[in-house]
């Protein structure tokens, strides 16, 4: 039974460490906690079910197209609102995403109602016995999906010229922008990356979850405590914090009632950071 | 301010990691005695300023002052007992005025306002910086910043008073005058140790000087000895300086 | 100066005037309803202030003080028909300890550290009060109605009494701050904010200082949570524990300004009329555009007012004071 819980808490901790990774990368580049990543995640929902309703794409095989339009919807956000706070007092930075974060979920309930929705004839479906486990399909593919990804994105941070650019300004951007990078450019890229994490996670689970406005937030702040676990900063950390939150989820839902399996994953943020400050591979200033 | 404080630090050992950043360093200062720590970028002398002050934790060794064991006690618990300390990078309350950030200083010894402030101003006159008391510390100039951490310092009362590279970057006027300051504190009862790079500033004034180097103290006697010890020049001082101070 | 300092006398003297009579005067229950709610929001800005704007420590999560506050003088009274003003005292000090106990692990956190940890306290204690069944769990608590007056703690004719209630509050936390202003306690509160090193360094002891800050913010913000439960006599963890609460009165902080006490009031005095006009505007319609104007309006507030208002009075002053400067400059020249 608690492999069979543990596997599935595996599962959802690979579509939370995308939407992590999206975050810790924002924050990572520009010094921004982003509150607004689970109304992203919504938006991306929207996006897919939209797609899958008038052009029969299903949502999976469509994640690229979602994180692409993510992306461009990002960078114009990041020039319209994000870049223009980067300067301000702490408390506007922080505050800033929420706005945003209330903005689209209830426009999108002045949209599309407050619903709830689900694509109909999903491409994955069912279940599929794997030993002794059982695990969904979809499940299944929309953490494959995310864990590569997490892999493209590592890839692209890691290797590109753009990448190498981003990764500079995280760590200095004075020095970067003496070195002739150009920041504003760049932190547009990078936010639309964080963006496109959630569009892509977004899309898979738009495969076998209910779609309504307020479906992402409680992925931004599962996302947010997994990030925070991890350590600001930390793009691996958020990845593994992301990977313990489903696990602590879904057994630690089933041990005590899955009506408080939110209120545990918090209380293990509080454990955790009040154990470690600055999270488990955090580093960084305040 | 009393006499016959005594610092007495023993066997004062550190490490980060595999890092030995501080190794059984022994030493003591008691009032009205001026102690200067010098050594080499990296020889730990802020490490144990931290360790003295309780901003680190010590590894092993002791440090007593007035008798009492403050080994690893909190930072604000040794201030409050009387032992001061001002950072190399320079620290001060940014978005307050400077007689704030002194005051804040003096409500250790005074809980209420007026004789705070009494005290604070009575400070700033001390320092020659009455003519910027309303001004936001954000404002001071580098040199005025350090000036201002001392008068901090100087507004809790303290028995024993640690600098940190007060004299960097200053004039040698202000240089001057700071030493002239820092005699004047002695001369009233307290103990300072002084860490600093200007050796033109401190030697003179210094009555007894260590040098650590790479975490370990390699000397301890009068400038005069420091200067002439061997071990001491070809770590630190360079032989230029040595001849300079001989001849 | 000294002219200055009478200008600020005066207006103060009308201010405060103004606050007591104008009121006597409006008779529209909703705009009655606006007013309630300017104070009480004024009253959780300066609560919120206290902890974020002097000490520092940035709350998202006062829903979590605020709801608590309401159902301890709820449950009291629905269970026990303990005096709503015995519940409403006793809710500060749950409150206050409550919020020292978790401010015991929860200070030891900085910056955005301290923020997430507030979100997730709100979200937890909300958790617990939706399947808490001895208070009702999702429903919550139904007041009972009884008859009106001031030992009741309850008033249906008019909402005028609840908005002189939250003013009285208000005078008494504006008072306490002013206070604290000038004491050690708002020096010490200053000096964590600005730099703990040096805070600690010059012999406060930041943890002490910063659970004060947190008891006396959460106790404050318990008994506006015991006023609101008056006020619409019933309590349940979505409309207490609402995590828009949290967002609200860190906004009021930002627009207004923080670390001074004009800002809460200025911040509340503004947003709050503008967020309930739009909901009774279009909220009612259900579809939410109430609530999307609101996080625009955030937004807009956050990229071009993002020192608050009190940032551009003090931008004002301080090109005023240039000005005064360059003009003796000129006639010492």
């Amino acid at each position: 039974m608690y492999l069979q819980l543990t596997v599935g808490g595996l599962l959802l901790g690979c579509i939370y460490g995308l939407v992590a990774m999206g975050l810790s990368l924002i924050y990572g580049v520009m010094g921004i906690v982003n509150f607004a990543h689970g109304a992203f995640v919504m938006v991306a929902m929207y996006a897919s079910f939209w797609l899958n309703k008038f052009l029969g794409l299903d949502p999976v095989l469509s994640s690229p197209l979602v994180a692409l339009l993510m992306f461009a919807f990002g960078v114009i956000v990041y020039h319209g609102i994000i870049g223009k706070v980067l300067e301000g007092p702490f408390l506007a930075r922080l505050l800033v995403t929420f706005g945003l974060s209330i903005f689209l979920i209830n426009g999108a309930q002045f949209l599309w109602s407050p619903d709830y929705r689900m694509v109909e004839n999903p491409v994955f479906r069912g279940i599929k016995m794997l030993g002794p486990v059982f695990i969904e399909v979809p499940k299944l593919m929309a953490s494959i999906g995310s864990l590569i990804v997490a892999g493209l994105i590592y890839w692209f941070v890691r290797k590109t010229k753009t990448g190498l650019a981003i990764q500079a300004i995280s760590l200095d951007r004075m020095a970067a922008s003496l070195m002739g990078i150009d920041i504003e450019r760049l932190n547009g890229y990078a936010f639309g990356l964080g963006c496109a994490c959630a569009g892509a996670a977004g899309g898979f689970l738009a495969e076998f979850y209910y779609i309504f406005p307020d479906v992402g937030t409680m992925f931004g702040l599962v996302a947010l405590v997994a990030v925070a676990l991890g350590g600001f900063g930390s793009t691996e950390g958020a990845l593994i914090g992301a990977i313990l939150i489903g696990i602590i989820e879904t057994v630690g839902g089933f041990m005590i009632g899955s009506e408080f399996k939110y209120a545990l994953v918090f209380l293990a943020y509080l454990v955790i950071v009040i154990v470690r400050p600055r999270g488990l591979l955090g580093w960084g200033a305040d | 301010m009393s006499k016959g404080s005594k610092l007495i630090v023993a066997g004062v050992t550190k490490r980060f990691g595999g890092l030995l950043a501080l190794n059984d360093v022994s030493f003591s200062v008691e009032s009205g005695e001026i102690l200067a720590l010098i050594g080499p970028n990296g020889a730990g002398k802020t490490t144990l300023f931290n360790c003295l002050t309780g901003f680190l934790k010590v590894d092993g060794g002791t440090v007593e002052f007035n008798g009492q064991n403050i080994t690893n006690w909190s930072p604000n618990q040794i201030c409050s007992l009387g032992v001061s300390r001002t950072f190399q990078v320079v620290q001060v309350l940014q978005g307050m005025t400077v007689l704030e950030n002194v005051m804040v200083g003096a409500y250790l010894r005074h809980p209420r306002t007026a004789p705070a402030r009494e005290s604070a101003m009575a400070i700033l006159e001390r320092v020659g910086m009455v003519n910027r008391a309303n001004d936001l510390a954000v404002n001071l100039t580098l040199p005025e910043k350090k000036r201002l951490e001392v008068a901090m310092s100087l507004a809790t009362e303290p028995k024993v008073l640690m600098l940190d590279e007060s004299m960097a970057g200053l004039t040698p006027t202000e240089a001057a005058e700071a030493s002239q300051m820092i005699r004047s504190l002695r001369d009233e009862g307290l103990a300072l140790i002084v860490v600093e790079h200007v050796m033109e500033a401190i030697m003179p004034i210094a009555d007894r000087v260590i040098v650590l180097e790479s975490g370990t103290k390699i000397a301890e006697g009068s400038p005069a000895e420091i200067v002439s010890n061997p071990r001491v020049i070809s770590a630190y001082l360079g032989d230029k300086y040595a001849k300079r101070v001989i001849n | 100066m000294k002219d200055v300092n009478r200008t600020n006398k005066t207006l103060l003297t009308i201010a405060v005037l103004a606050s007591i009579i104008v009121p006597l005067f409006i008779k529209a229950r909703f705009l009655q309803h606006i007013l309630v709610m300017v104070v009480l929001y004024a009253v959780l800005g300066q609560a919120w202030n206290i902890l974020g704007g002097y000490v520092g420590l940035v709350s998202i999560g006062q829903a979590a003080f605020f709801g608590l506050g309401s159902y301890v003088s709820s449950y009291l009274s629905v269970e026990y028909g303990v005096n709503p003003w015995f519940g409403f005292v006793l809710a500060g000090l749950i409150t206050a300890l409550f919020g020292f106990l978790i401010g015991l692990p929860v200070t030891r956190l900085r910056g955005r550290y301290f923020a997430i940890a507030t979100i997730a306290l709100g979200q937890v204690m909300k958790v617990l009060f939706e399947n808490w069944q001895r208070v009702g769990a999702a429903t919550g608590l139904m007041l009972p109605l009884v008859k009106e007056g001031f030992s009741t703690f309850q008033f249906h004719t008019t909402k005028l009494p609840y908005y002189y209630i939250g003013l009285a509050m208000l005078g008494i936390i504006i008072l306490f701050m002013r206070y604290m202003e000038r004491s050690r306690l708002g020096y010490y509160f200053k000096a964590i904010r600005e730099n703990e090193d040096v805070a600690t360094a010059l012999g406060i002891n930041k943890t002490s200082y910063k659970l004060i800050a947190i008891a006396i913010s959460a106790g404050i913000t318990g008994m506006c949570g015991t006023f609101l439960a008056q006020y619409s006599l019933y309590v349940e963890p979505e409309y207490m524990f609402n995590h828009n609460i949290s967002v609200t009165i860190a906004l009021i902080a930002v627009f207004g300004g923080t670390g001074n006490i004009l800002g809460p009031i200025l911040g509340s005095a503004i947003l709050l009329p503008i967020s309930e006009l739009t909901r009774a505007w279009m909220g009612s319609t259900g579809t939410g555009i109430d609530m999307m104007i609101y996080g625009a309006f955030i937004v807009l507030i956050c990229v071009y007012q993002p020192r608050g208002l009190m940032g551009v009075v003090r931008n004002i002053q301080a090109r005023a004071r240039a000005q005064v400067q360059q003009a003796r400059r000129g006639v010492n020249v």
